[in-house]
């Protein structure tokens, strides 16, 4: 399955275009570099040009071409720079969680050396972080860069090479993110303009099972489902942003609930509560303390983070 | 993975063994692990056996056992690592620059997991989050494990069986002078200990 997401979110600092971008939705300056940049695409290429002073640090100055996605992913494209530039000028793949210029973000690039770098900032307005790769000068490149649940991995090729697995980080995003490519002069009296080619943004397919269970035991099997929406913390627990579905499944004695933390489907099991039904699984509890309300929490996670959700319908 | 620790919250006033740790100074537990760790120093071969136990080097404060010296400006250090106890696939043993003896200290490392796969974690600030930078497993066996400062940058190296080194990357890191440098272990759960024989230990100025 295909997730194509077309909403574009434009915050009033972004002077964004719209047009033809490809597989992308929307392109922009992010950091107000003094001088403009541009994307264009033609012939199944895109010519991107961008200032700025860099991507480091607190804050951020380049050009963004993205599209939201939710969920995992891969990104793929080719890219080189056309003339000369700075040695730590940067182009590469970019997920971003919003265009503020101290945005988290994560990034697989290469600088103008060839030397490739694997960047993120975990939270808005911190310091980035950075792991530089080993190279031997520069040339065109294939790049990718795999979203799976809070891993992003960075896969590197120089010429015509498969692209090899080099390192992953981890960062946690609140879905939707901003996926793209970005350019960076590391300069703010220059520009630098890179071609990336054979890009290609796939949402990975969740995998699906059917489980069938045997029961034993007193009483019919009831299912039935739920609809859920929680509060701003709902993407630190792994949550759907939006609505979601929680299946309720009673029967022989158990007292399950299905639930989609981390973009899988998590069983839980309910255990003893002094109120309400509460279950548990791997580091979370669902707890539907009735009038008191519905949380998603967790002791473990980094935080203790807790989310508060309530029912939209059930049915 | 990503396990929040019981804040172990160490006294300053650490039982530090001192004196008997060849190219280290003194050895402890970091965080106050249930299992109380060890570090055997063997002068004659120059091989460290240390003994960790605790939930993890990770998250926002750590539980292992740690044998350092303290140390200012750039320097590398080198190590072989060799689990001699089986456990869980995370346990670790790590080449480590650690600003204090706190839990939840600011620190780098080079670890190697019991399952092979090497990473670079770092803690940036105090009780913070730690990052992580992990490399595709290559499976267990005895890692030879490489770290250099210079300045703010620290370059890692590593091979596996006898392997010629190989470079990782470089990151950046704010972490200054003095630094306590050294070797930890933790088993990555509270209920076992591991032993890590480091052997080949440099640390040059």
């Amino acid at each position: 399955m295909r997730h194509l997401l077309l909403i574009c979110l434009l915050s009033g600092a972004i002077s964004a275009q719209s047009g033809n971008l490809g597989i992308f939705t929307n392109s922009g300056d992010v950091g107000g570099p003094a001088i403009k940049g541009s994307a264009e695409f033609s012939n199944g290429q895109y010519r991107i040009t961008g200032s700025g002073a860099n991507m480091f640090g607190k804050q951020d100055q380049f050009h963004y071409i993205w599209r939201e996605v939710s969920g995992n992913f891969t990104i793929a494209a080719t890219m080189r720079f056309l003339g000369q530039g700075a040695d730590h000028r940067k182009a590469g793949i970019m997920v971003r969680q919003t265009l503020d210029t101290d945005a988290a973000y994560a990034d697989v690039v290469i600088h103008g050396t060839g030397m490739p770098g694997l960047q993120w900032r975990s939270k808005q307005g911190e310091d980035t972080n950075v792991f530089d790769i080993p190279f031997d000068g520069p040339g065109t490149f294939r790049i990718q860069l795999v979203r799976t649940g809070v891993r992003i991995y960075m896969y590197i090729a120089k010429g015509g090479a498969e692209p090899k697995e080099i390192a992953h980080t981890e960062v946690s995003f609140r879905n939707p993110v901003l996926v793209g490519l970005a350019v960076c002069s590391h300069r703010t009296d220059a520009s630098d303009t890179v071609v990336f080619s054979d890009v290609s943004v796939e949402a990975q397919a969740p995998a699906r099972a059917d489980l069938t269970l045997s029961l034993t035991g007193p009483g019919a099997i009831s299912r039935h489902v739920a609809e859920f929406q929680c509060d701003e913390h709902a993407g630190a627990l792994g949550l759907p942003s939006g609505p979601f579905a929680v299946e309720y499944v009673n029967g022989a004695g158990n007292s399950l609930a299905v639930v989609p933390v981390g973009g899988r489907s998590l069983i839980f099991s309910n255990v003893t509560s002094g109120s309400g039904a509460r279950y548990a699984a791997d580091r979370y509890i669902w707890w539907d303390a009735g009038s008191r309300g519905v949380h998603l929490y967790s002791d473990s996670l980094a935080g203790k983070a807790e989310t508060s959700c309530h029912a939209l319908s059930a049915n | 993975m990503r396990e929040l620790l019981l804040m172990g919250l160490l006294a300053a006033s650490a039982f530090a063994q001192a004196g008997k740790f060849g190219s280290f100074s003194n050895s402890d537990d970091i965080g106050a692990p249930p299992r109380k760790g060890a570090a055997e120093f063997d002068a004659s071969t120059g091989q460290y056996k240390i003994t960790g136990s605790g939930t993890d080097i990770w998250g926002k404060a750590d539980q292992f056992h740690y044998v350092w010296r303290e140390m200012s400006g750039n320097f590398a250090v080198t190590a072989t690592a060799q689990f001699l106890t089986d456990g869980i696939a995370h346990r670790k043993a790590v080449l480590m620059l650690r600003k204090r003896l706190d839990a939840d200290s600011p620190f780098v490392h080079l670890a190697i997991h019991g399952d092979g796969m090497p990473a670079v974690q770092f803690r940036n600030t105090k009780a913070d989050d730690t990052n992580t930078v992990d490399f595709p497993i290559e499976g267990p066996g005895t890692w030879k494990l490489k770290l250099v400062r210079q300045g703010t940058t620290i370059t890692v190296w590593v091979s596996k069986d006898g392997a010629p080194l190989r470079e990782l990357g470089h990151t950046t890191n704010q972490l200054g002078s003095p630094v306590l440098v050294g070797l930890g272990v933790s088993s990555h759960t509270q209920e076992a200990s591991n032993t890590v024989l480091f052997s080949d230990v440099s640390v040059e100025q």
